[in-house]
């Protein structure tokens, strides 16, 4: 092996490794089955409530999680303990001709004949919130069909509740999801395998332990929350829907067109490419920005930014930084350097980074203990048998 | 000589009146530093281990190191001599260099987590073995 090769290999190497952090920094924002299957209770009793009620409108009423609680790319939220949880409260036995601000206000008053539903209860623009406190807030938002949209789309009152507008959260939800099952290949492994005389079973592929895609949505978020904590810059936030939209397109087409050496130079291209799939169309010298949702007709998430420059502004500033953030992972050394760049980056306590290091120090001292430990050129300690490397023997530190 | 030849401590040395200095770079492991290291060796002694860079006093930003013979400069600890799990017959190259790695692994764990992971003894504790 050359230089160049030991380098590649040791840079391949440390990507592999990063890969399995970042996972570790995810589990602990992942909501846990415990909290995920308690909403579920919440929200399927309420869906109850409502269906039972005495309005005929009301009948078949059915509730469905949507939002990153659907797509599973929630995060545990910033500095505080409730999670928001997106449910759509749909109702089918109404038409497009129904009034959003009274449909609205249907649920709302059903909602309100329950005695514990009306103390928790509070008002929002669009939708009702249902405050469970240190658990989490759900949020229900009333949609119809949609009778023009062929994917089964449906209507959802507009921020003025003056008209009905389209959106398919459902139809977006098994999108995403054909997406996320898109299994990239990557070659990192055999030629890792090859290249210091080690069984490729030594190395298994790094692997999440959820969908890459949605990993990669999810510290995107986690970025994002971080970047625009501050009250004067919280407006300014790029929504979630547009970065899991760009995310989940670019992932798409990195997996179909290009091969990876691993799953973490498959991130950060992911990433690198999001902008790509903003569509910027000329109306009469201004600039229009559209990131369509392609499961119904009519819905650009990008809108607002239409109306606000800023809003486009904020977001390919963010979308710089992090994926510089993502980069900088590559070139930084040192565990406690490492670890403080992702407390700091990802908006998590230092206890969270630390959490997400420890298994591969973890590794070290069981190999150790089972006297499988090497010392492997260019890559340093493996906790693997491979024929090139040198054995750790046996023994104990002393002094101080 | 086996240092020499070992991939593991590529570097330069030479032999001046009997002792040995061979220095060589260690990266523990995929997400760790490099470290600059000098390694003495006298016949008939033992071999001792030194961090040239960084300085890891700084690094560890106030705290005492863990498991050196002296902190300035930087001499590390490997191993327990009433256990000679050195002796003058074993190769430097395959015990006491792995066993740097080793400890600058735990020693970045330690930077991070301020919890020393890799065991040890400290002197003065009684040897139940």
């Amino acid at each position: 092996m050359n230089r160049d090769e030991n380098a590649v290999l040791t840079g391949a190497y440390k990507m592999q490794t990063l890969v399995a952090v970042l996972d570790q920094l995810c589990q602990q924002l992942d909501l846990t089955d415990t909290q995920f299957e308690t909403a579920r209770e919440r929200y399927r009793a309420i869906g109850e409530w409502l269906a039972a009620g005495a309005s005929p409108h009301l009948e078949r009423a059915n509730i469905y999680a949507h939002g990153s609680i659907g797509l599973g790319t929630a995060n545990k939220p910033i500095g505080r303990n409730e999670f928001d949880v997106d449910l759509m409260c749909h109702l089918p036995a109404l038409g497009p001709g129904s009034s959003a601000a009274a449909v609205k206000a249907l649920v709302g008053a059903r909602l309100k004949e329950h005695g514990r539903y009306r103390e928790m209860l509070e008002e929002k623009p669009r939708c009702w919130r249902i405050n469970y406190a240190n658990e989490f807030h759900l949020d229900i938002t009333p949609s119809i069909p949609n009778p023009h949209c062929g994917s089964g789309g449906e209507l959802v009152p507009d921020k003025k509740l003056a008209a009905w507008k389209p959106t398919n959260p459902e139809g977006y939800i098994s999108r995403f999801e054909s997406y996320a099952v898109l299994r990239p290949v990557f070659y990192f492994r055999e030629a890792l395998a090859k290249a210091i005389r080690a069984d490729v079973e030594a190395f298994p592929e790094q692997e999440m332990s959820k969908p890459l895609l949605k990993r990669i949505v999810q510290l995107l978020k986690r970025h994002r929350d971080q970047e625009f904590l501050s009250p004067e810059r919280k407006d300014l936030a790029p929504i979630s829907i547009i970065i899991t939209t760009l995310a989940a397109w670019s992932y798409a087409e990195c997996v179909a067109k290009r091969h990876y050496a691993n799953a973490f130079e498959l991130i950060i291209d992911v990433i690198a490419r999001m902008p790509a799939f903003i569509r910027v169309e000329d109306m009469d010298g201004r600039k229009i920005y559209v990131v369509e949702n392609e499961t119904t007709i009519g819905e650009n998430f990008a809108e607002k930014w239409n109306r606000d420059e800023r809003l486009a502004t904020a977001f390919f500033t963010w979308h710089k930084n992090a994926l510089k953030a993502f980069k900088l992972l590559l070139t930084m050394e040192g565990l406690d350097v490492i670890g403080k760049h992702l407390s700091d980056s990802f908006g998590v306590p230092l206890e969270y980074a630390k959490r997400s290091i420890e298994p591969q120090t973890r590794t070290i001292s069981v190999a150790r203990a089972a006297g499988t430990l090497q010392v492997a050129p260019s890559l340093g300690i493996v906790a693997t048998t491979t024929r090139g490397g040198t054995g750790v023997r046996p023994n104990t530190f002393f002094g101080r | 000589m086996r240092l020499r030849v070992s991939p593991i401590c590529r570097g330069h040395g030479l032999v001046r009146r009997g002792e040995l200095k061979w220095e060589f770079d260690i990266r523990p492991t995929a997400l760790g530093r490099t470290y600059s290291i000098r390694l003495t060796f006298k016949k008939h002694g033992m071999p001792e281990v030194l961090v040239l860079a960084p300085d890891l006093n700084s690094l560890a930003d106030g705290r005492r190191l863990p498991h050196v013979y002296s902190s300035r400069p930087v001499r590390l600890c490997l191993h327990y001599p009433k256990h000679q799990e050195w002796s003058s017959s074993h190769s430097i190259a395959d015990t006491i260099v792995p066993w740097a790695y080793l400890w600058l692994a735990y020693f970045e764990d330690w930077l991070l987590s301020d919890e020393w992971k890799g065991g040890g003894k400290h002197p003065g504790e009684e040897d139940e073995s």
